[in-house]
């Protein structure tokens, strides 16, 4: 009884894979870090940044029915992601939080060119990304891919986990149906699913394994980058551990750099390097992950981690209740965007100027008028 | 206040019975919160479902009894539950969108809870105006109850529909109709889960708020195991339509004696702790269809089973301190 069970289950531990690691050497084979020295900037941290965001802004002008055209007044633009200077260096997480709507998702969507930016450059291995030729944008839509939130959508419930990774292969230049199966079923096991899984549907998998396959078509690219949209926070608590850990494993052997979105602070916390904190289309705060979580200086940042229930006692701190909600990215407020709901509003220079950025020596930034006063 | 005694409720499907809830034993006294903490398909809001008598279609309550104040829910009619329903115990459903109706006005939907129950007919003298003015009462009442669980200007939003009001307000006006008739238990279905962190902790503050000053007995049911052990005094994890473990919030997250609760404990990142690699459990929540009787449903997934795990079915054992444990390991 218990062995069929077991039967089912995917493999506990991944097996030692002897093809996985030479696909690994072929990927960095294929690579060649170019050094990019960024001010500094990089080698302070010994590393280059592989992607790196200048002014990125995307805007949504919302459409106007008859009538409101016809009475006139301004035009509505959601400042979805309003000038985002970010870098994110070769084999690092870089966790994104913040609350919905303050478009975190749309961020790491557009940096893919998903969604194509409305102002900005996004310079991803010291090429800006819109002076690329055909071939090059291609080779870059390959070399970064997504895992979305949603398993349950995200995947075509017509084709089989074949057909599905078969098309990403495809999209990589593999069109040999031999080599395709081949590498298939190198994959699958790689993402802790079985060979026994190859014909069948997403709706025969749970929601983790589902998020496997999402993971498997990702890896079938051989990214360099991959941008994790709330990778797990459509899965159960014993589940999203299993996905944590899985990407974890595959950052190791694949040297991928993330960008790990999520809302869930102590998810962040486990998994990323260096932490932004997002706020209304802007970065309030960036540091390195301890840093952040011992010595937030934002109000924001502070307000948030204040609020993560905690299992141990001793990690809870007394909780800062921000007044109001999130206003929407609609003609958002004025100055600094979070001066409404803020407890260490400074008067006018608040409501009036938008903050900036500014790093300290230990390259923990911070955009608040409050803290770069003191 | 509430006891539940071996409450099974099954339903019945072309694939077989499903038991959903499985021999569930709960109590809960007055002022007091407990947190239903598991799994999505555990059970926890089946339970809650069975205890309000709405069970949905295929769901048969096979046995057990539930207690409310001396007297058996199972055991009344329709009507007289629907009596109980939102004016003795109210209920908080996760996704406060689709709990308000959207075509109505916030207010009226506040006020139909006190309308239906009947609670202003005693102040509202007699005369020609004796509608008007029992409304004129209903609505001022409402008025204080939108200011006691934060929402400004109640004067105001009073006459807005549910798509004006932000997430976070949504659910504030829903604790406010679960208010109205002032209700000495709630039962509270994932409350937060729709909402960002920093609105959640407004409304566990609040939901704390009243739990202070009216002395209202809590269910809180959860996934999360942190928001559970900052909220609640007591602490039921469930695992496949049953309760495995049952205790003091600090006993059982300190000192959780079943597997399942370990694993889930080692399985959860933590802020505050020494990074390590997470330990998931392996495998996923079992198809609830093709448990099989008598054993323990966690038996494939367990690292301590033993063959003895699948012969006797376990009972909930006392392991001291109000700490029960549903497990082989210390029968």
């Amino acid at each position: 009884m218990a062995k069929i069970l077991f039967g089912f289950l995917p493999p506990l531990s991944l097996p030692p894979m002897g093809r996985g690691q030479m696909l690994a050497k072929t990927l960095t084979k294929t690579r060649d870090p170019v050094a990019i020295c960024d001010g500094g900037r990089g080698q302070t941290l010994g590393k280059t940044p592989l992607v790196e965001l200048r002014g990125l802004k995307k805007h949504y002008v919302l459409k106007k029915s008859m009538l409101e055209k016809l009475a006139g007044g301004r035009e509505q633009v959601v400042k979805a992601v309003d000038g985002v200077d970010l870098q994110i260096f070769n084999g690092e997480t870089l966790g994104l939080v913040g609350e919905s709507g303050c478009g975190k998702s749309t961020l790491g969507r557009t940096i893919l060119q998903l969604h194509p930016p409305s102002a900005g450059d996004i310079i991803f291995d010291g090429k800006p990304i819109h002076d690329l030729k055909r071939e090059e944008r291609r080779d870059f839509c390959r070399q970064a891919q997504i895992i979305f939130q949603n398993p349950y959508s995200s995947l075509n419930p017509r084709k089989s986990v074949r057909q599905i990774l078969a098309l990403a292969l495809r999209a990589r230049g593999l069109s040999d149906p031999n080599l395709q199966e081949e590498e298939i079923r190198l994959l699958l096991p790689r993402v802790g699913l079985s060979e026994a899984h190859i014909d069948r549907y997403p709706h025969q998998f749970s929601g983790g394994q589902r998020q496997r396959i999402g993971v498997a078509r990702a890896l079938a690219l051989k990214p360099r980058f991959v941008v994790a949209d709330e990778p797990v926070s459509a899965l159960d608590v014993s589940v999203q551990a299993q996905i944590i850990n899985l990407l974890e494993e595959l950052q190791a052997e694949f040297q991928l750099t993330y960008l790990f979105v999520a809302h869930d602070l102590s998810v962040i916390h486990h998994i990323s390097d260096r932490v932004a904190v997002m706020y209304l289309g802007k970065i309030v705060e960036i540091a390195e992950t301890e840093e952040l979580f011992n010595d937030p200086r934002h109000p924001y940042t502070q307000a948030l981690l204040s609020a993560i229930p905690r299992v141990d006692k001793e990690a809870r701190s007394t909780r800062i209740l921000l007044t109001g909600t999130v206003p929407t990215p609609i003609d958002s407020p004025a100055g600094c965007a979070f001066h409404p709901r803020c407890f260490k509003r400074k008067g006018r220079i608040c409501e009036e100027q938008p903050p900036d950025l500014v790093y300290d020596s230990s390259w923990h930034g911070v955009a608040c008028h409050a803290c770069q006063m003191l | 206040m509430l006891a539940i005694e071996q409450l099974t409720m099954i339903y019945e499907t072309k694939r077989g019975r499903v038991k959903a809830v499985n021999k569930v034993d709960l109590s809960l006294g007055t002022g007091e919160i407990l947190g239903l903490v598991g799994e999505s398909g555990c059970g926890k809001s089946a339970t809650l479902l069975t205890i309000l008598g709405l069970v949905p279609y295929p769901g048969k309550v096979t046995g057990g009894r539930i207690i409310f104040q001396g007297e058996d829910l199972l055991q009344k009619t329709p009507a007289e539950l629907r009596k109980i329903r939102g004016k003795e115990i109210a209920m908080i459903f996760q996704d406060p969108m689709t709990t308000l109706n959207p075509v109505f006005k916030v207010g009226e939907q506040i006020r139909e809870s006190l309308q239906i129950h009947g609670l202003m007919n005693e102040q509202a003298e007699g005369g020609w105006f004796k509608g008007r003015k029992r409304k004129e009462s209903e609505v001022d009442r409402v008025y204080q109850l939108m200011r006691e669980v934060g929402i400004p200007s109640p004067e105001k939003r009073y006459f807005e529909y549910p798509f004006q009001f932000s997430g976070g307000m949504q659910q504030r006006a829903i604790i406010a109709i679960a208010l109205a008739c002032s209700a000495q238990l709630l039962l509270a279905d994932e409350p937060t889960t729709a909402l960002d962190v920093t609105i959640q902790a407004q409304i566990l503050e609040l939901l704390a708020k009243i739990n202070r000053e009216r002395e209202t007995a809590m269910v809180l049911v959860t996934h999360n195991l942190a928001m559970a052990a900052e909220f609640c005094q007591r602490i039921a994890v469930m695992y496949a339509g049953e309760i495995v473990e049952q205790g003091p919030t600090d006993e059982v997250l300190e000192k959780p004696k079943h597997p399942y609760t370990q694993g889930l404990l080692r399985s959860i990142p933590r802020i505050g702790k020494v990074k390590q690699k997470l330990e998931p459990i392996p495998g996923t929540v079992p198809d609830l269809a093709s448990l099989e009787d008598g054993t323990c449903p966690f038996y494939p997934r367990c690292a301590q089973a033993q063959p003895a795990c699948l012969e006797d079915e376990c009972t909930l054992e006392d392991v001291g301190g109000g700490h029960w444990v549903k497990c082989a390991l210390y029968n």
